[in-house]
């Protein structure tokens, strides 16, 4: 329903008898429901335009309009007489589900839902009239050609909502109603095989059993399954995800449409990616290394084998470095530096270059005093302008992705997307900028200064900030002709982007982080802040939404497994949060900043670290060439491993703990809006420890003891507080002068992340890799043609003496001038090959091979 | 080589790889007719707008080649920045598009309510049996084409059949033979032979 249609007048109506106070302009059936009336429906869905198709929802007026309406899409007006179980309505829903089912195929007691269907709900509801219709039902093959979705068309009722869903939510329309009459069905463009998102939003809006999840077949009945509500472990947006299985095997992933953040949506990832829970390459015990080789070990062995040169380390007093991940949860990642920094009395604990950590901590901490975001997911829906910096929300953030459609689609919501990668959400952008691989900064600088110049009235809240009259000077030299130069963009457009902004009542800037997308995200994220400050709006009407690679990105932080920062957001310079932090932990505490994750890399090849602690990471594989990650783990005298997979890293440990991981896992996270959720086990009892566990039964082994459940839950309570709030924008910095860089010789080399296929978690996952192969390098048609390469030809991607050999993928999808190569693609490691830095942007030379 | 169509679908000899683009079927399929192409940039010239746009160009483009190819389908969706199966949607709607070519001579019988009790499906047997094709499909050497449609709007003269732009009334199964019959003699005298069968002459 459009906001704009709702008057926010309260009118009276009656309700079966009862006297109603509701909002004009509402639809009916909100309203009912709202009263606590059961009302029918099978097309409708709470996501969607109201489309008043299965007529169930009927309900009589008793008004001066009598007759049956859809409560769907009746609005409601002043004075409404309704009555929702009248005998009239009751019978026509009979006869309306009897024509339902004249063309539906009863397989009931074999069909795939098991039991779920909202049909067969109905049916035992309402019961059916006696007499038979006759009917000559049009026979129709199903659809088994994809590898995840088989669609049934006999059992279709067509009510639209995966062709909706597909359409109004998703923004894909990847499937549509075809035909007239009894042929009519649901298909894909020109019946081609399914080649979609995967997002699997049409299987779970189908009410019925004609669209159904290949990999999610089961014999087991719906009412016989354990249900488990989660977090889904993949990106930042912290979906909630229901997760059903039966005697410890995974059965099926939904989402259910009543829960925040995502009402239901899902994406491939959170929807598929779950197989690799089940995976049988887990690691199932500890290995410790023994006459050079890993060898299976019990526990106790390896665990004592790490305290004992922890003990040495410390003997020696040589450094210890901790390695965490933002995947773990708030809990294993306290336990984590708490372990580093009380226990071990190393202040060298960090979390790596994962995207989002340097928007964070460099750009929203500097500019803002703390590091998180300033907008919410539900700002970023109520916004009417939303400017998208640095990637495509589509590949890494998809339930992002879709609440801008919605937005777009279903409120009117206006689209500036600036960004070098391109991801499909361009067609639904009202301004769509193809920047200059890595200028997103100086093009967001262009626009403030253009912004500057147009709407002085909105320096009123700045002029007073520390740092403004450095700064606008400093601004100045972002002329629009500068910045076009600089960032390939007209600059007509710059200042069009700007007086988008300037109309706006509210707005989000959001700022997708990613490992491989190129350009400097901190510098990105504190230009967008001062670009929204300047806005004139009020602090809750503009934001800035950093959104995180991985799950808790924002919560680690919090927590403060980072070598700047203790737990609460406290730098780590910081000395009454030190002394603070010593009562608490009762000991001593390192005085910080330690080191980062390069800076300890780079000691540990200079062989200077006793003790290298590695948790849910595999920087030989994943992390970028500057981080050596092959020379330090060598150079440690002593390598920990924590991990769910005999990582490429892992191969070079001392010892290996295994670990559960993504669903298998109990805690909390904190999402890219600050919110905690709760991530539950859906397979229990565990087979393997979390990896706080570790930690505590570590610190036992060296003498002490780290707090667990209550305890624990109570010593976060002390120092942190869910969900943020906000926070007024703290200084100016001088920015530095606009750089034209070079023009690109060769193509831009794409290893940032995939909708299927975004690290090394998803390279676990065989379904998500049937979705998105990872031996393929992918190019545009137009560059394929120049390059006389066609489909599955072998092509070579070269940068300098670095070479890849791949098969080529022609997909249209991709941006002209750009190949896009798949995280470690061919020998598992193109991403250690091929990605020189952080934020680097690479041009690389390809021919056929 | 270079310039052959580069696409997932419609190369042939290229190796099928698994998985997905993801793209949604959005890919630009083999040329499009150079003359079709130029009429809807055209209509899209003079008439500023939207998807209202959508049927408009589909009569275009039918009435430029016959029928409406799936490059031109896929042309006309990139055009007004609609789904493709948006477009497959209406065009499979409306039974006056067709997406395969049509034939020379094109019968359509009138199967409306005033033909059908003349017996109207006689004309259809007749002509079933004398070119051997069902209604909805082409003959062979692509000369006739069947069709049964809903009332063409002769009801005084049923049973009616149309050929092309032609109505023909009052029509027994006798008749529509003979309809038929001249058509073919029609055709014969008109052919003129390949090259080919000129050198085997």
């Amino acid at each position: 329903m459009r906001d704009a249609d709702v008057t926010h007048e309260t009118t009276t109506i009656t309700v079966n008898g009862e006297p109603a106070e509701v909002l004009e302009g509402v639809m009916l059936l909100e309203v009912l429901r709202g009263l606590g009336v059961e009302v029918p429906t099978l097309c409708h869905d709470e996501r969607l335009t109201p489309y008043g198709g299965c007529r169930l929802c009927v309900v009589a007026r008793r008004d001066a309009q009598e007759g049956l309406v859809p409560a769907c899409a009746t609005p409601v007006q002043r004075g409404m007489v309704i009555e929702t179980d009248a005998p009239e309505v009751i019978e026509s829903r009979r006869q309306q589900l009897q024509l339902l089912t004249l063309d539906h195929r009863m397989d009931c007691p074999v069909c795939e839902t098991r039991g779920d269907c909202r049909l067969q709900d109905l049916i035992s509801l309402y019961g059916l009239p006696d007499e038979q219709l006759p009917f000559d039902r049009k026979s129709m093959p199903r659809d088994e050609r994809s590898p995840m979705i088989v669609q049934d068309p006999e059992k279709c009722v067509l009510c639209g909502r995966c062709v909706r869903i597909c359409d109004e939510v998703q923004g894909e329309a990847a499937i549509g109603i075809v035909d007239r009459g009894l042929a009519t069905r649901v298909a894909t463009p020109m019946d081609r095989p399914l080649d979609c998102e995967f997002c699997g939003q049409c299987v779970n809006a189908c009410p019925v059993g004609a669209l159904v999840a290949r990999p999610y077949l089961s014999d087991v009945p719906v009412w016989q399954r354990e249900v488990v509500v989660t977090t889904c472990s993949y990106c930042s947006c912290g979906c909630q995800v229901t997760v059903e299985s039966h005697e410890g095997k995974l059965l099926r992933v939904t989402s259910n449409p009543e829960e925040q953040p995502n009402h239901g949506k899902l994406c491939a990832k959170g929807w598929l990616g779950w197989d690799l829970l089940e995976e049988p390459e887990r690691l199932e015990g500890p290995l410790l290394r023994r006459k050079g080789r890993l060898v299976r070990v019990e526990w106790d062995e390896a665990l004592d084998a790490v305290a004992c040169a922890l003990r040495d380390a410390r003997s020696a007093s040589r450094p210890v470095v901790g390695v965490g991940s933002s995947r773990l949860t708030c809990e294993d990642a306290y336990l984590m530096q708490r372990f580093l920094r009380s226990v071990v009395g190393s202040p060298h604990v960090d979390v790596g270059p994962i995207g989002g950590v340097s928007a964070l901590v460099e750009g929203m901490g500097e500019i803002n005093g703390v590091p998180h975001s300033t907008a919410t997911l539900t700002d970023l829906a109520q916004a009417d302008v939303a400017l998208v910096l640095r990637g495509d929300p589509t590949r890494t953030h998809p339930l992002v992705k879709t609440e801008l459609v919605q937005g777009i689609r279903q409120r009117g919501q206006k689209l500036i997307l600036a960004h070098a990668i391109s991801g499909g959400l361009e067609r639904h952008a009202q301004l769509y900028l193809p920047l200059e691989p890595g200028t997103d900064d100086m093009f967001v600088n262009g626009v403030t200064a253009e912004l500057l110049k147009l709407g002085p009235a909105a320096l009123q809240s700045c002029v007073d900030v520390p740092g403004f009259s450095d700064w606008a000077s400093s601004i100045g030299d972002y002329t629009p002709e500068v910045v076009a130069a600089c960032t390939g963009i007209p600059a007509e457009q710059i200042t069009q982007a700007a007086r988008m902004l300037l109309e706006a009542r509210k707005t989000v800037a959001v700022v997708v982080t990613g490992l491989g997308i190129p350009g400097d995200e901190a510098r990105v994220t504190r230009a967008a802040v001062r670009l929204m400050s300047l806005l004139g709006l009020a602090e809750a009407d503009r934001g800035v939404l950093v959104l995180g690679e991985n799950t808790n990105v924002q919560g680690v932080l919090d927590v403060g497994l980072h070598a700047g920062l203790f737990p609460g957001h406290r730098t780590a310079t910081d000395q009454s949060a030190r002394q603070e932090l010593q009562q608490l932990w009762g000991g001593e505490v390192p005085a910080g900043p330690g080191w980062s994750a390069k800076e300890a890399f780079s000691r540990c090849s200079r062989g200077e670290v006793q003790l290298l602690h590695i948790v849910g990471q595999d920087p030989m594989a994943a992390w970028p060439l500057s981080f050596q990650a092959r020379k330090a783990i060598d150079g440690a005298a002593f390598v920990v491993v924590q991990d769910a997979f005999l990582t490429k890293t892992a191969r070079h440990a001392d010892v290996v703990l295994p670990v559960r991981i993504l669903g298998d896992r109990d805690g909390t996270v904190v999402g890219a809006d600050g919110v905690r959720r709760i991530l539950r086990a859906v397979r229990t009892p565990p087979r393997l420890p979390q990896d706080g566990d570790l930690f505590v039964e570590l610190a036992r082994r060296l003498g002490t003891t780290l707090p667990q459940g209550e305890e624990l839950q109570r010593e976060l309570a002390q120092l942190l507080l869910w969900p943020h709030g906000r926070v007024p924008l703290r200084r100016f910095d001088v920015v530095s002068p606009p750089i034209r860089h070079p023009a690109w010789s060769g193509m831009l080399l794409d290893v940032s992340p995939q909708l299927f296929h975004s690290g090394s978690i998803t390279r676990r996952s065989r379904r998500l890799q049937e979705l998105a192969p990872t031996l393929v390098v992918r190019l545009c048609p137009d560059d394929a043609r120049d390059l006389a390469v066609r489909n599955g030809d072998p092509v070579r991607v070269s940068a300098g003496e670095r070479e890849l050999m791949l098969r080529a993928r022609v997909d249209a999808t991709v941006r002209k001038g750009t190949v896009v190569v798949p995280w470690q693609g061919s020998a598992g490691d193109s991403n250690s090959m091929l990605m020189v830095d952080v934020g680097a942007s690479l041009a690389v030379n390809v021919r056929r091979s | 080589m270079s310039d052959r169509p580069l696409h997932e679908s419609g190369d042939p000899s290229a190796e099928v790889l698994p998985g997905s683009t993801g793209s949604c079927g959005l890919l630009t399929a083999e040329p499009v007719d150079p003359l079709v192409g130029s009429r809807i940039d055209a209509y899209l010239a003079r008439h500023p707008g939207g998807a209202e746009r959508l049927i408009p160009l589909l009569h275009l483009a039918q009435a430029t080649l016959g029928y409406l190819p799936v490059a031109v389908q896929e042309q006309i969706a990139a055009r007004l920045g609609l789904p493709l199966v948006q477009i497959h949607g209406v065009v499979s709607f409306y039974h006056f598009f067709n997406t395969t070519p049509r034939a020379k001579y094109q019968l359509k019988v009138c199967m409306g309510t005033a033909c059908f009790v003349r017996r109207a499906q006689a004309l259809t047997e007749a002509i079933r049996q004398v070119l051997g094709v069902d209604p909805g499909s082409v003959t062979k050497d692509g000369l006739f084409g069947l069709d049964e449609v809903r009332c063409l709007g002769s009801c005084g003269m049923a049973p009616v059949l149309t050929l092309d732009d032609d109505t023909h009334g009052n029509l027994t199964p006798g008749d529509a033979r003979k309809l038929v019959f001249g058509l073919q003699a029609r055709a014969r005298r008109q052919r003129v032979p390949e090259p080919s069968e000129r050198v085997d002459e």
